[in-house]
């Protein structure tokens, strides 16, 4: 479980997340949504502890992460796996060699050890072991987010963040990359944090919704329980991807 | 920049680091740094030919002048100006697209000590690898200089070789070796400063590796400066 308790963070005078306060269940899709701009990659960063909130802290299963030092860190991020909105792969370096990177540098798996683990993981992702020698800027879109992810879990991850999976993919393979979050959630019961503005993705996998406005956490629910909300601006969001027909409370389908 | 000399996350993959990075900066830029120091050999034999040889100065002072400039100065000085540019510029524009990718961040979230794997096989590679260059280099530019003296006749190679023999002192060396390891410092420092910095796009990156460029070439001018007026 991931804790967050009123976060606050300040760009250069602009107050860009304002008191957030959410709690990431365990063995969840917790998905926070929002407009672009609204806050949602700035809370990401501070869960993740690529930015410093302000004030308020970020807990890991009830520790303090926010006031950590770099080395104390370290332990609870051995234990987080990461799909950035770019993928983020290592340009210089093949698919297997991204993949096989966390166990590489941590791990004491012998080179056989590491190899089945690497094969595990892309075959996870449904991708074929050929591609493991191909460099990322090789492969597709969808196959870089694929990579993303098997590199993600290759250190059986407790905590998954995955920033904007759908982003500059196709809505065919935005539906196979969002079923493989909630496949992964299922199977290694991490606690899965998805930054997204895709409604679509919304009703597919999320378990509990976060809809971020203005820095601000103005919602939050089950995602059944989305469409009967009364606030104004996510409804608006959802008018806005079809999901909701303008002046009428149900679903387009 | 503390980090980049923190403890490094696993031994075996600093060595390996550290011995790519021998490549990409030693070896790779082998070709332009032999070029270089012996037309510098070359040209300096001439000139000096020019200058000061008459019936009044005996030939072997081009070998003194042409050993001990090149040592004191010319090779240290001009070859890592050369690499301030070729290296400099690689290591903060490589650093600064991993940055603006997000692939640093990346580093960061597996736990890894992004300064240190990135940073320090650099800047260990630097100072191992740039001064054996400029050894080379030495050894270049006044094997260029006997070859120019004995091509036109200004000096046998028997009058230059007198001349570097007469002239040599050990610290001369040093002093060139005490320089090599200064700049290769500021180079593989500045530049992966510049790059771990950036932020923005692609032209942010080719503004940190102009900058990185420009201010390694400043500084290495500026300590050649201090290391000439301290130790000489």
């Amino acid at each position: 479980m991931i804790e967050a308790k009123g976060l606050y963070k300040i760009y250069e005078g602009h107050e860009v997340m304002t008191n957030v306060n959410a709690v990431f269940e365990k063995g969840m899709i917790n998905m926070v949504i929002g407009s672009s701009g609204s806050g949602k990659t700035v809370l990401m960063r501070c869960l993740v502890g690529l930015i410093k909130p302000e004030k308020g802290n970020v807990f890991y299963d009830g520790v303090n992460f926010t006031r950590m030092s770099f080395s104390e860190k370290k332990k609870i991020r051995l234990n987080m796996g990461m799909l950035f909105q770019g993928s983020a792969l290592f340009n210089s370096l093949t698919v297997f060699d991204n993949v096989a990177f966390p166990l590489v540098i941590h791990s004491s798996f012998s080179k056989m050890e590491i190899q089945k683990r690497v094969q595990f993981c892309l075959e996870r992702v449904n991708l074929n072991y050929d591609v493991a020698q191909l460099h990322p800027q090789e492969l597709s879109g969808g196959m870089q987010k694929r990579v993303g992810i098997a590199r993600a879990i290759s250190n059986n991850p407790k905590y998954l963040f995955v920033d904007e999976p759908n982003s500059g993919l196709d809505p065919k393979t935005s539906r196979v990359i969002d079923k493989l979050i909630k496949e992964i959630t299922i199977d290694f019961d991490t606690t899965t944090v998805v930054n997204s503005h895709d409604m679509n993705s919304v009703f597919d996998i999320a378990d509990r919704v976060f809809f971020i406005h203005e820095g601000k956490k103005w919602w939050e629910g089950v995602s059944s329980d989305i469409l009967s909300c009364n606030n104004n601006e996510l409804l608006q969001m959802m008018k806005a991807s079809g999901h909701l027909i303008e002046d009428e409370n149900h679903t387009n389908g | 920049m503390n980090r980049a000399f923190g403890r490094p996350d696993n031994h075996r993959v600093l060595f390996s680091r550290v011995m790519r990075e021998m490549n990409v900066i030693g070896i790779e830029s082998l070709g332009i740094v032999l070029l270089i120091s012996s037309f510098i050999g070359m040209v300096l034999t001439i000139e000096i030919a020019y200058q000061l040889v008459s019936a009044w100065i005996q030939d072997t002072v081009i070998g003194e002048i042409v050993s001990d400039t090149t040592m004191l100065e010319l090779a240290p000085t001009i070859t890592c100006l050369v690499l301030a540019g070729r290296v400099g510029s690689n290591i903060s524009a490589e650093l600064g697209n991993m940055k603006i990718t997000e692939q640093i961040d990346a580093m960061r979230i597996m736990g890894i000590n992004a300064e240190s794997y990135l940073v320090m096989p650099k800047i260990v590679a630097s100072i191992i690898v740039i001064p054996m260059l400029i050894i080379i280099a030495i050894a270049f530019s006044i094997g260029g200089g006997i070859l120019v003296g004995h091509l036109t006749g200004i000096c046998s190679y028997n009058d230059f070789m007198e001349g570097i023999r007469t002239s040599y002192k050990h610290f001369t060396l040093i002093f060139s070796l005490i320089k090599a390891f200064t700049f290769a410092f500021i180079i593989s420092t500045i530049s992966s400063y510049q790059g771990f910095i950036v932020k923005g796009g692609a032209i942010e990156v080719g503004k940190a590796s102009t900058k990185a460029v420009v201010q390694s070439c400043i500084l290495i001018l500026v300590f050649d400066y201090l290391l000439a007026q301290l130790l000489l």
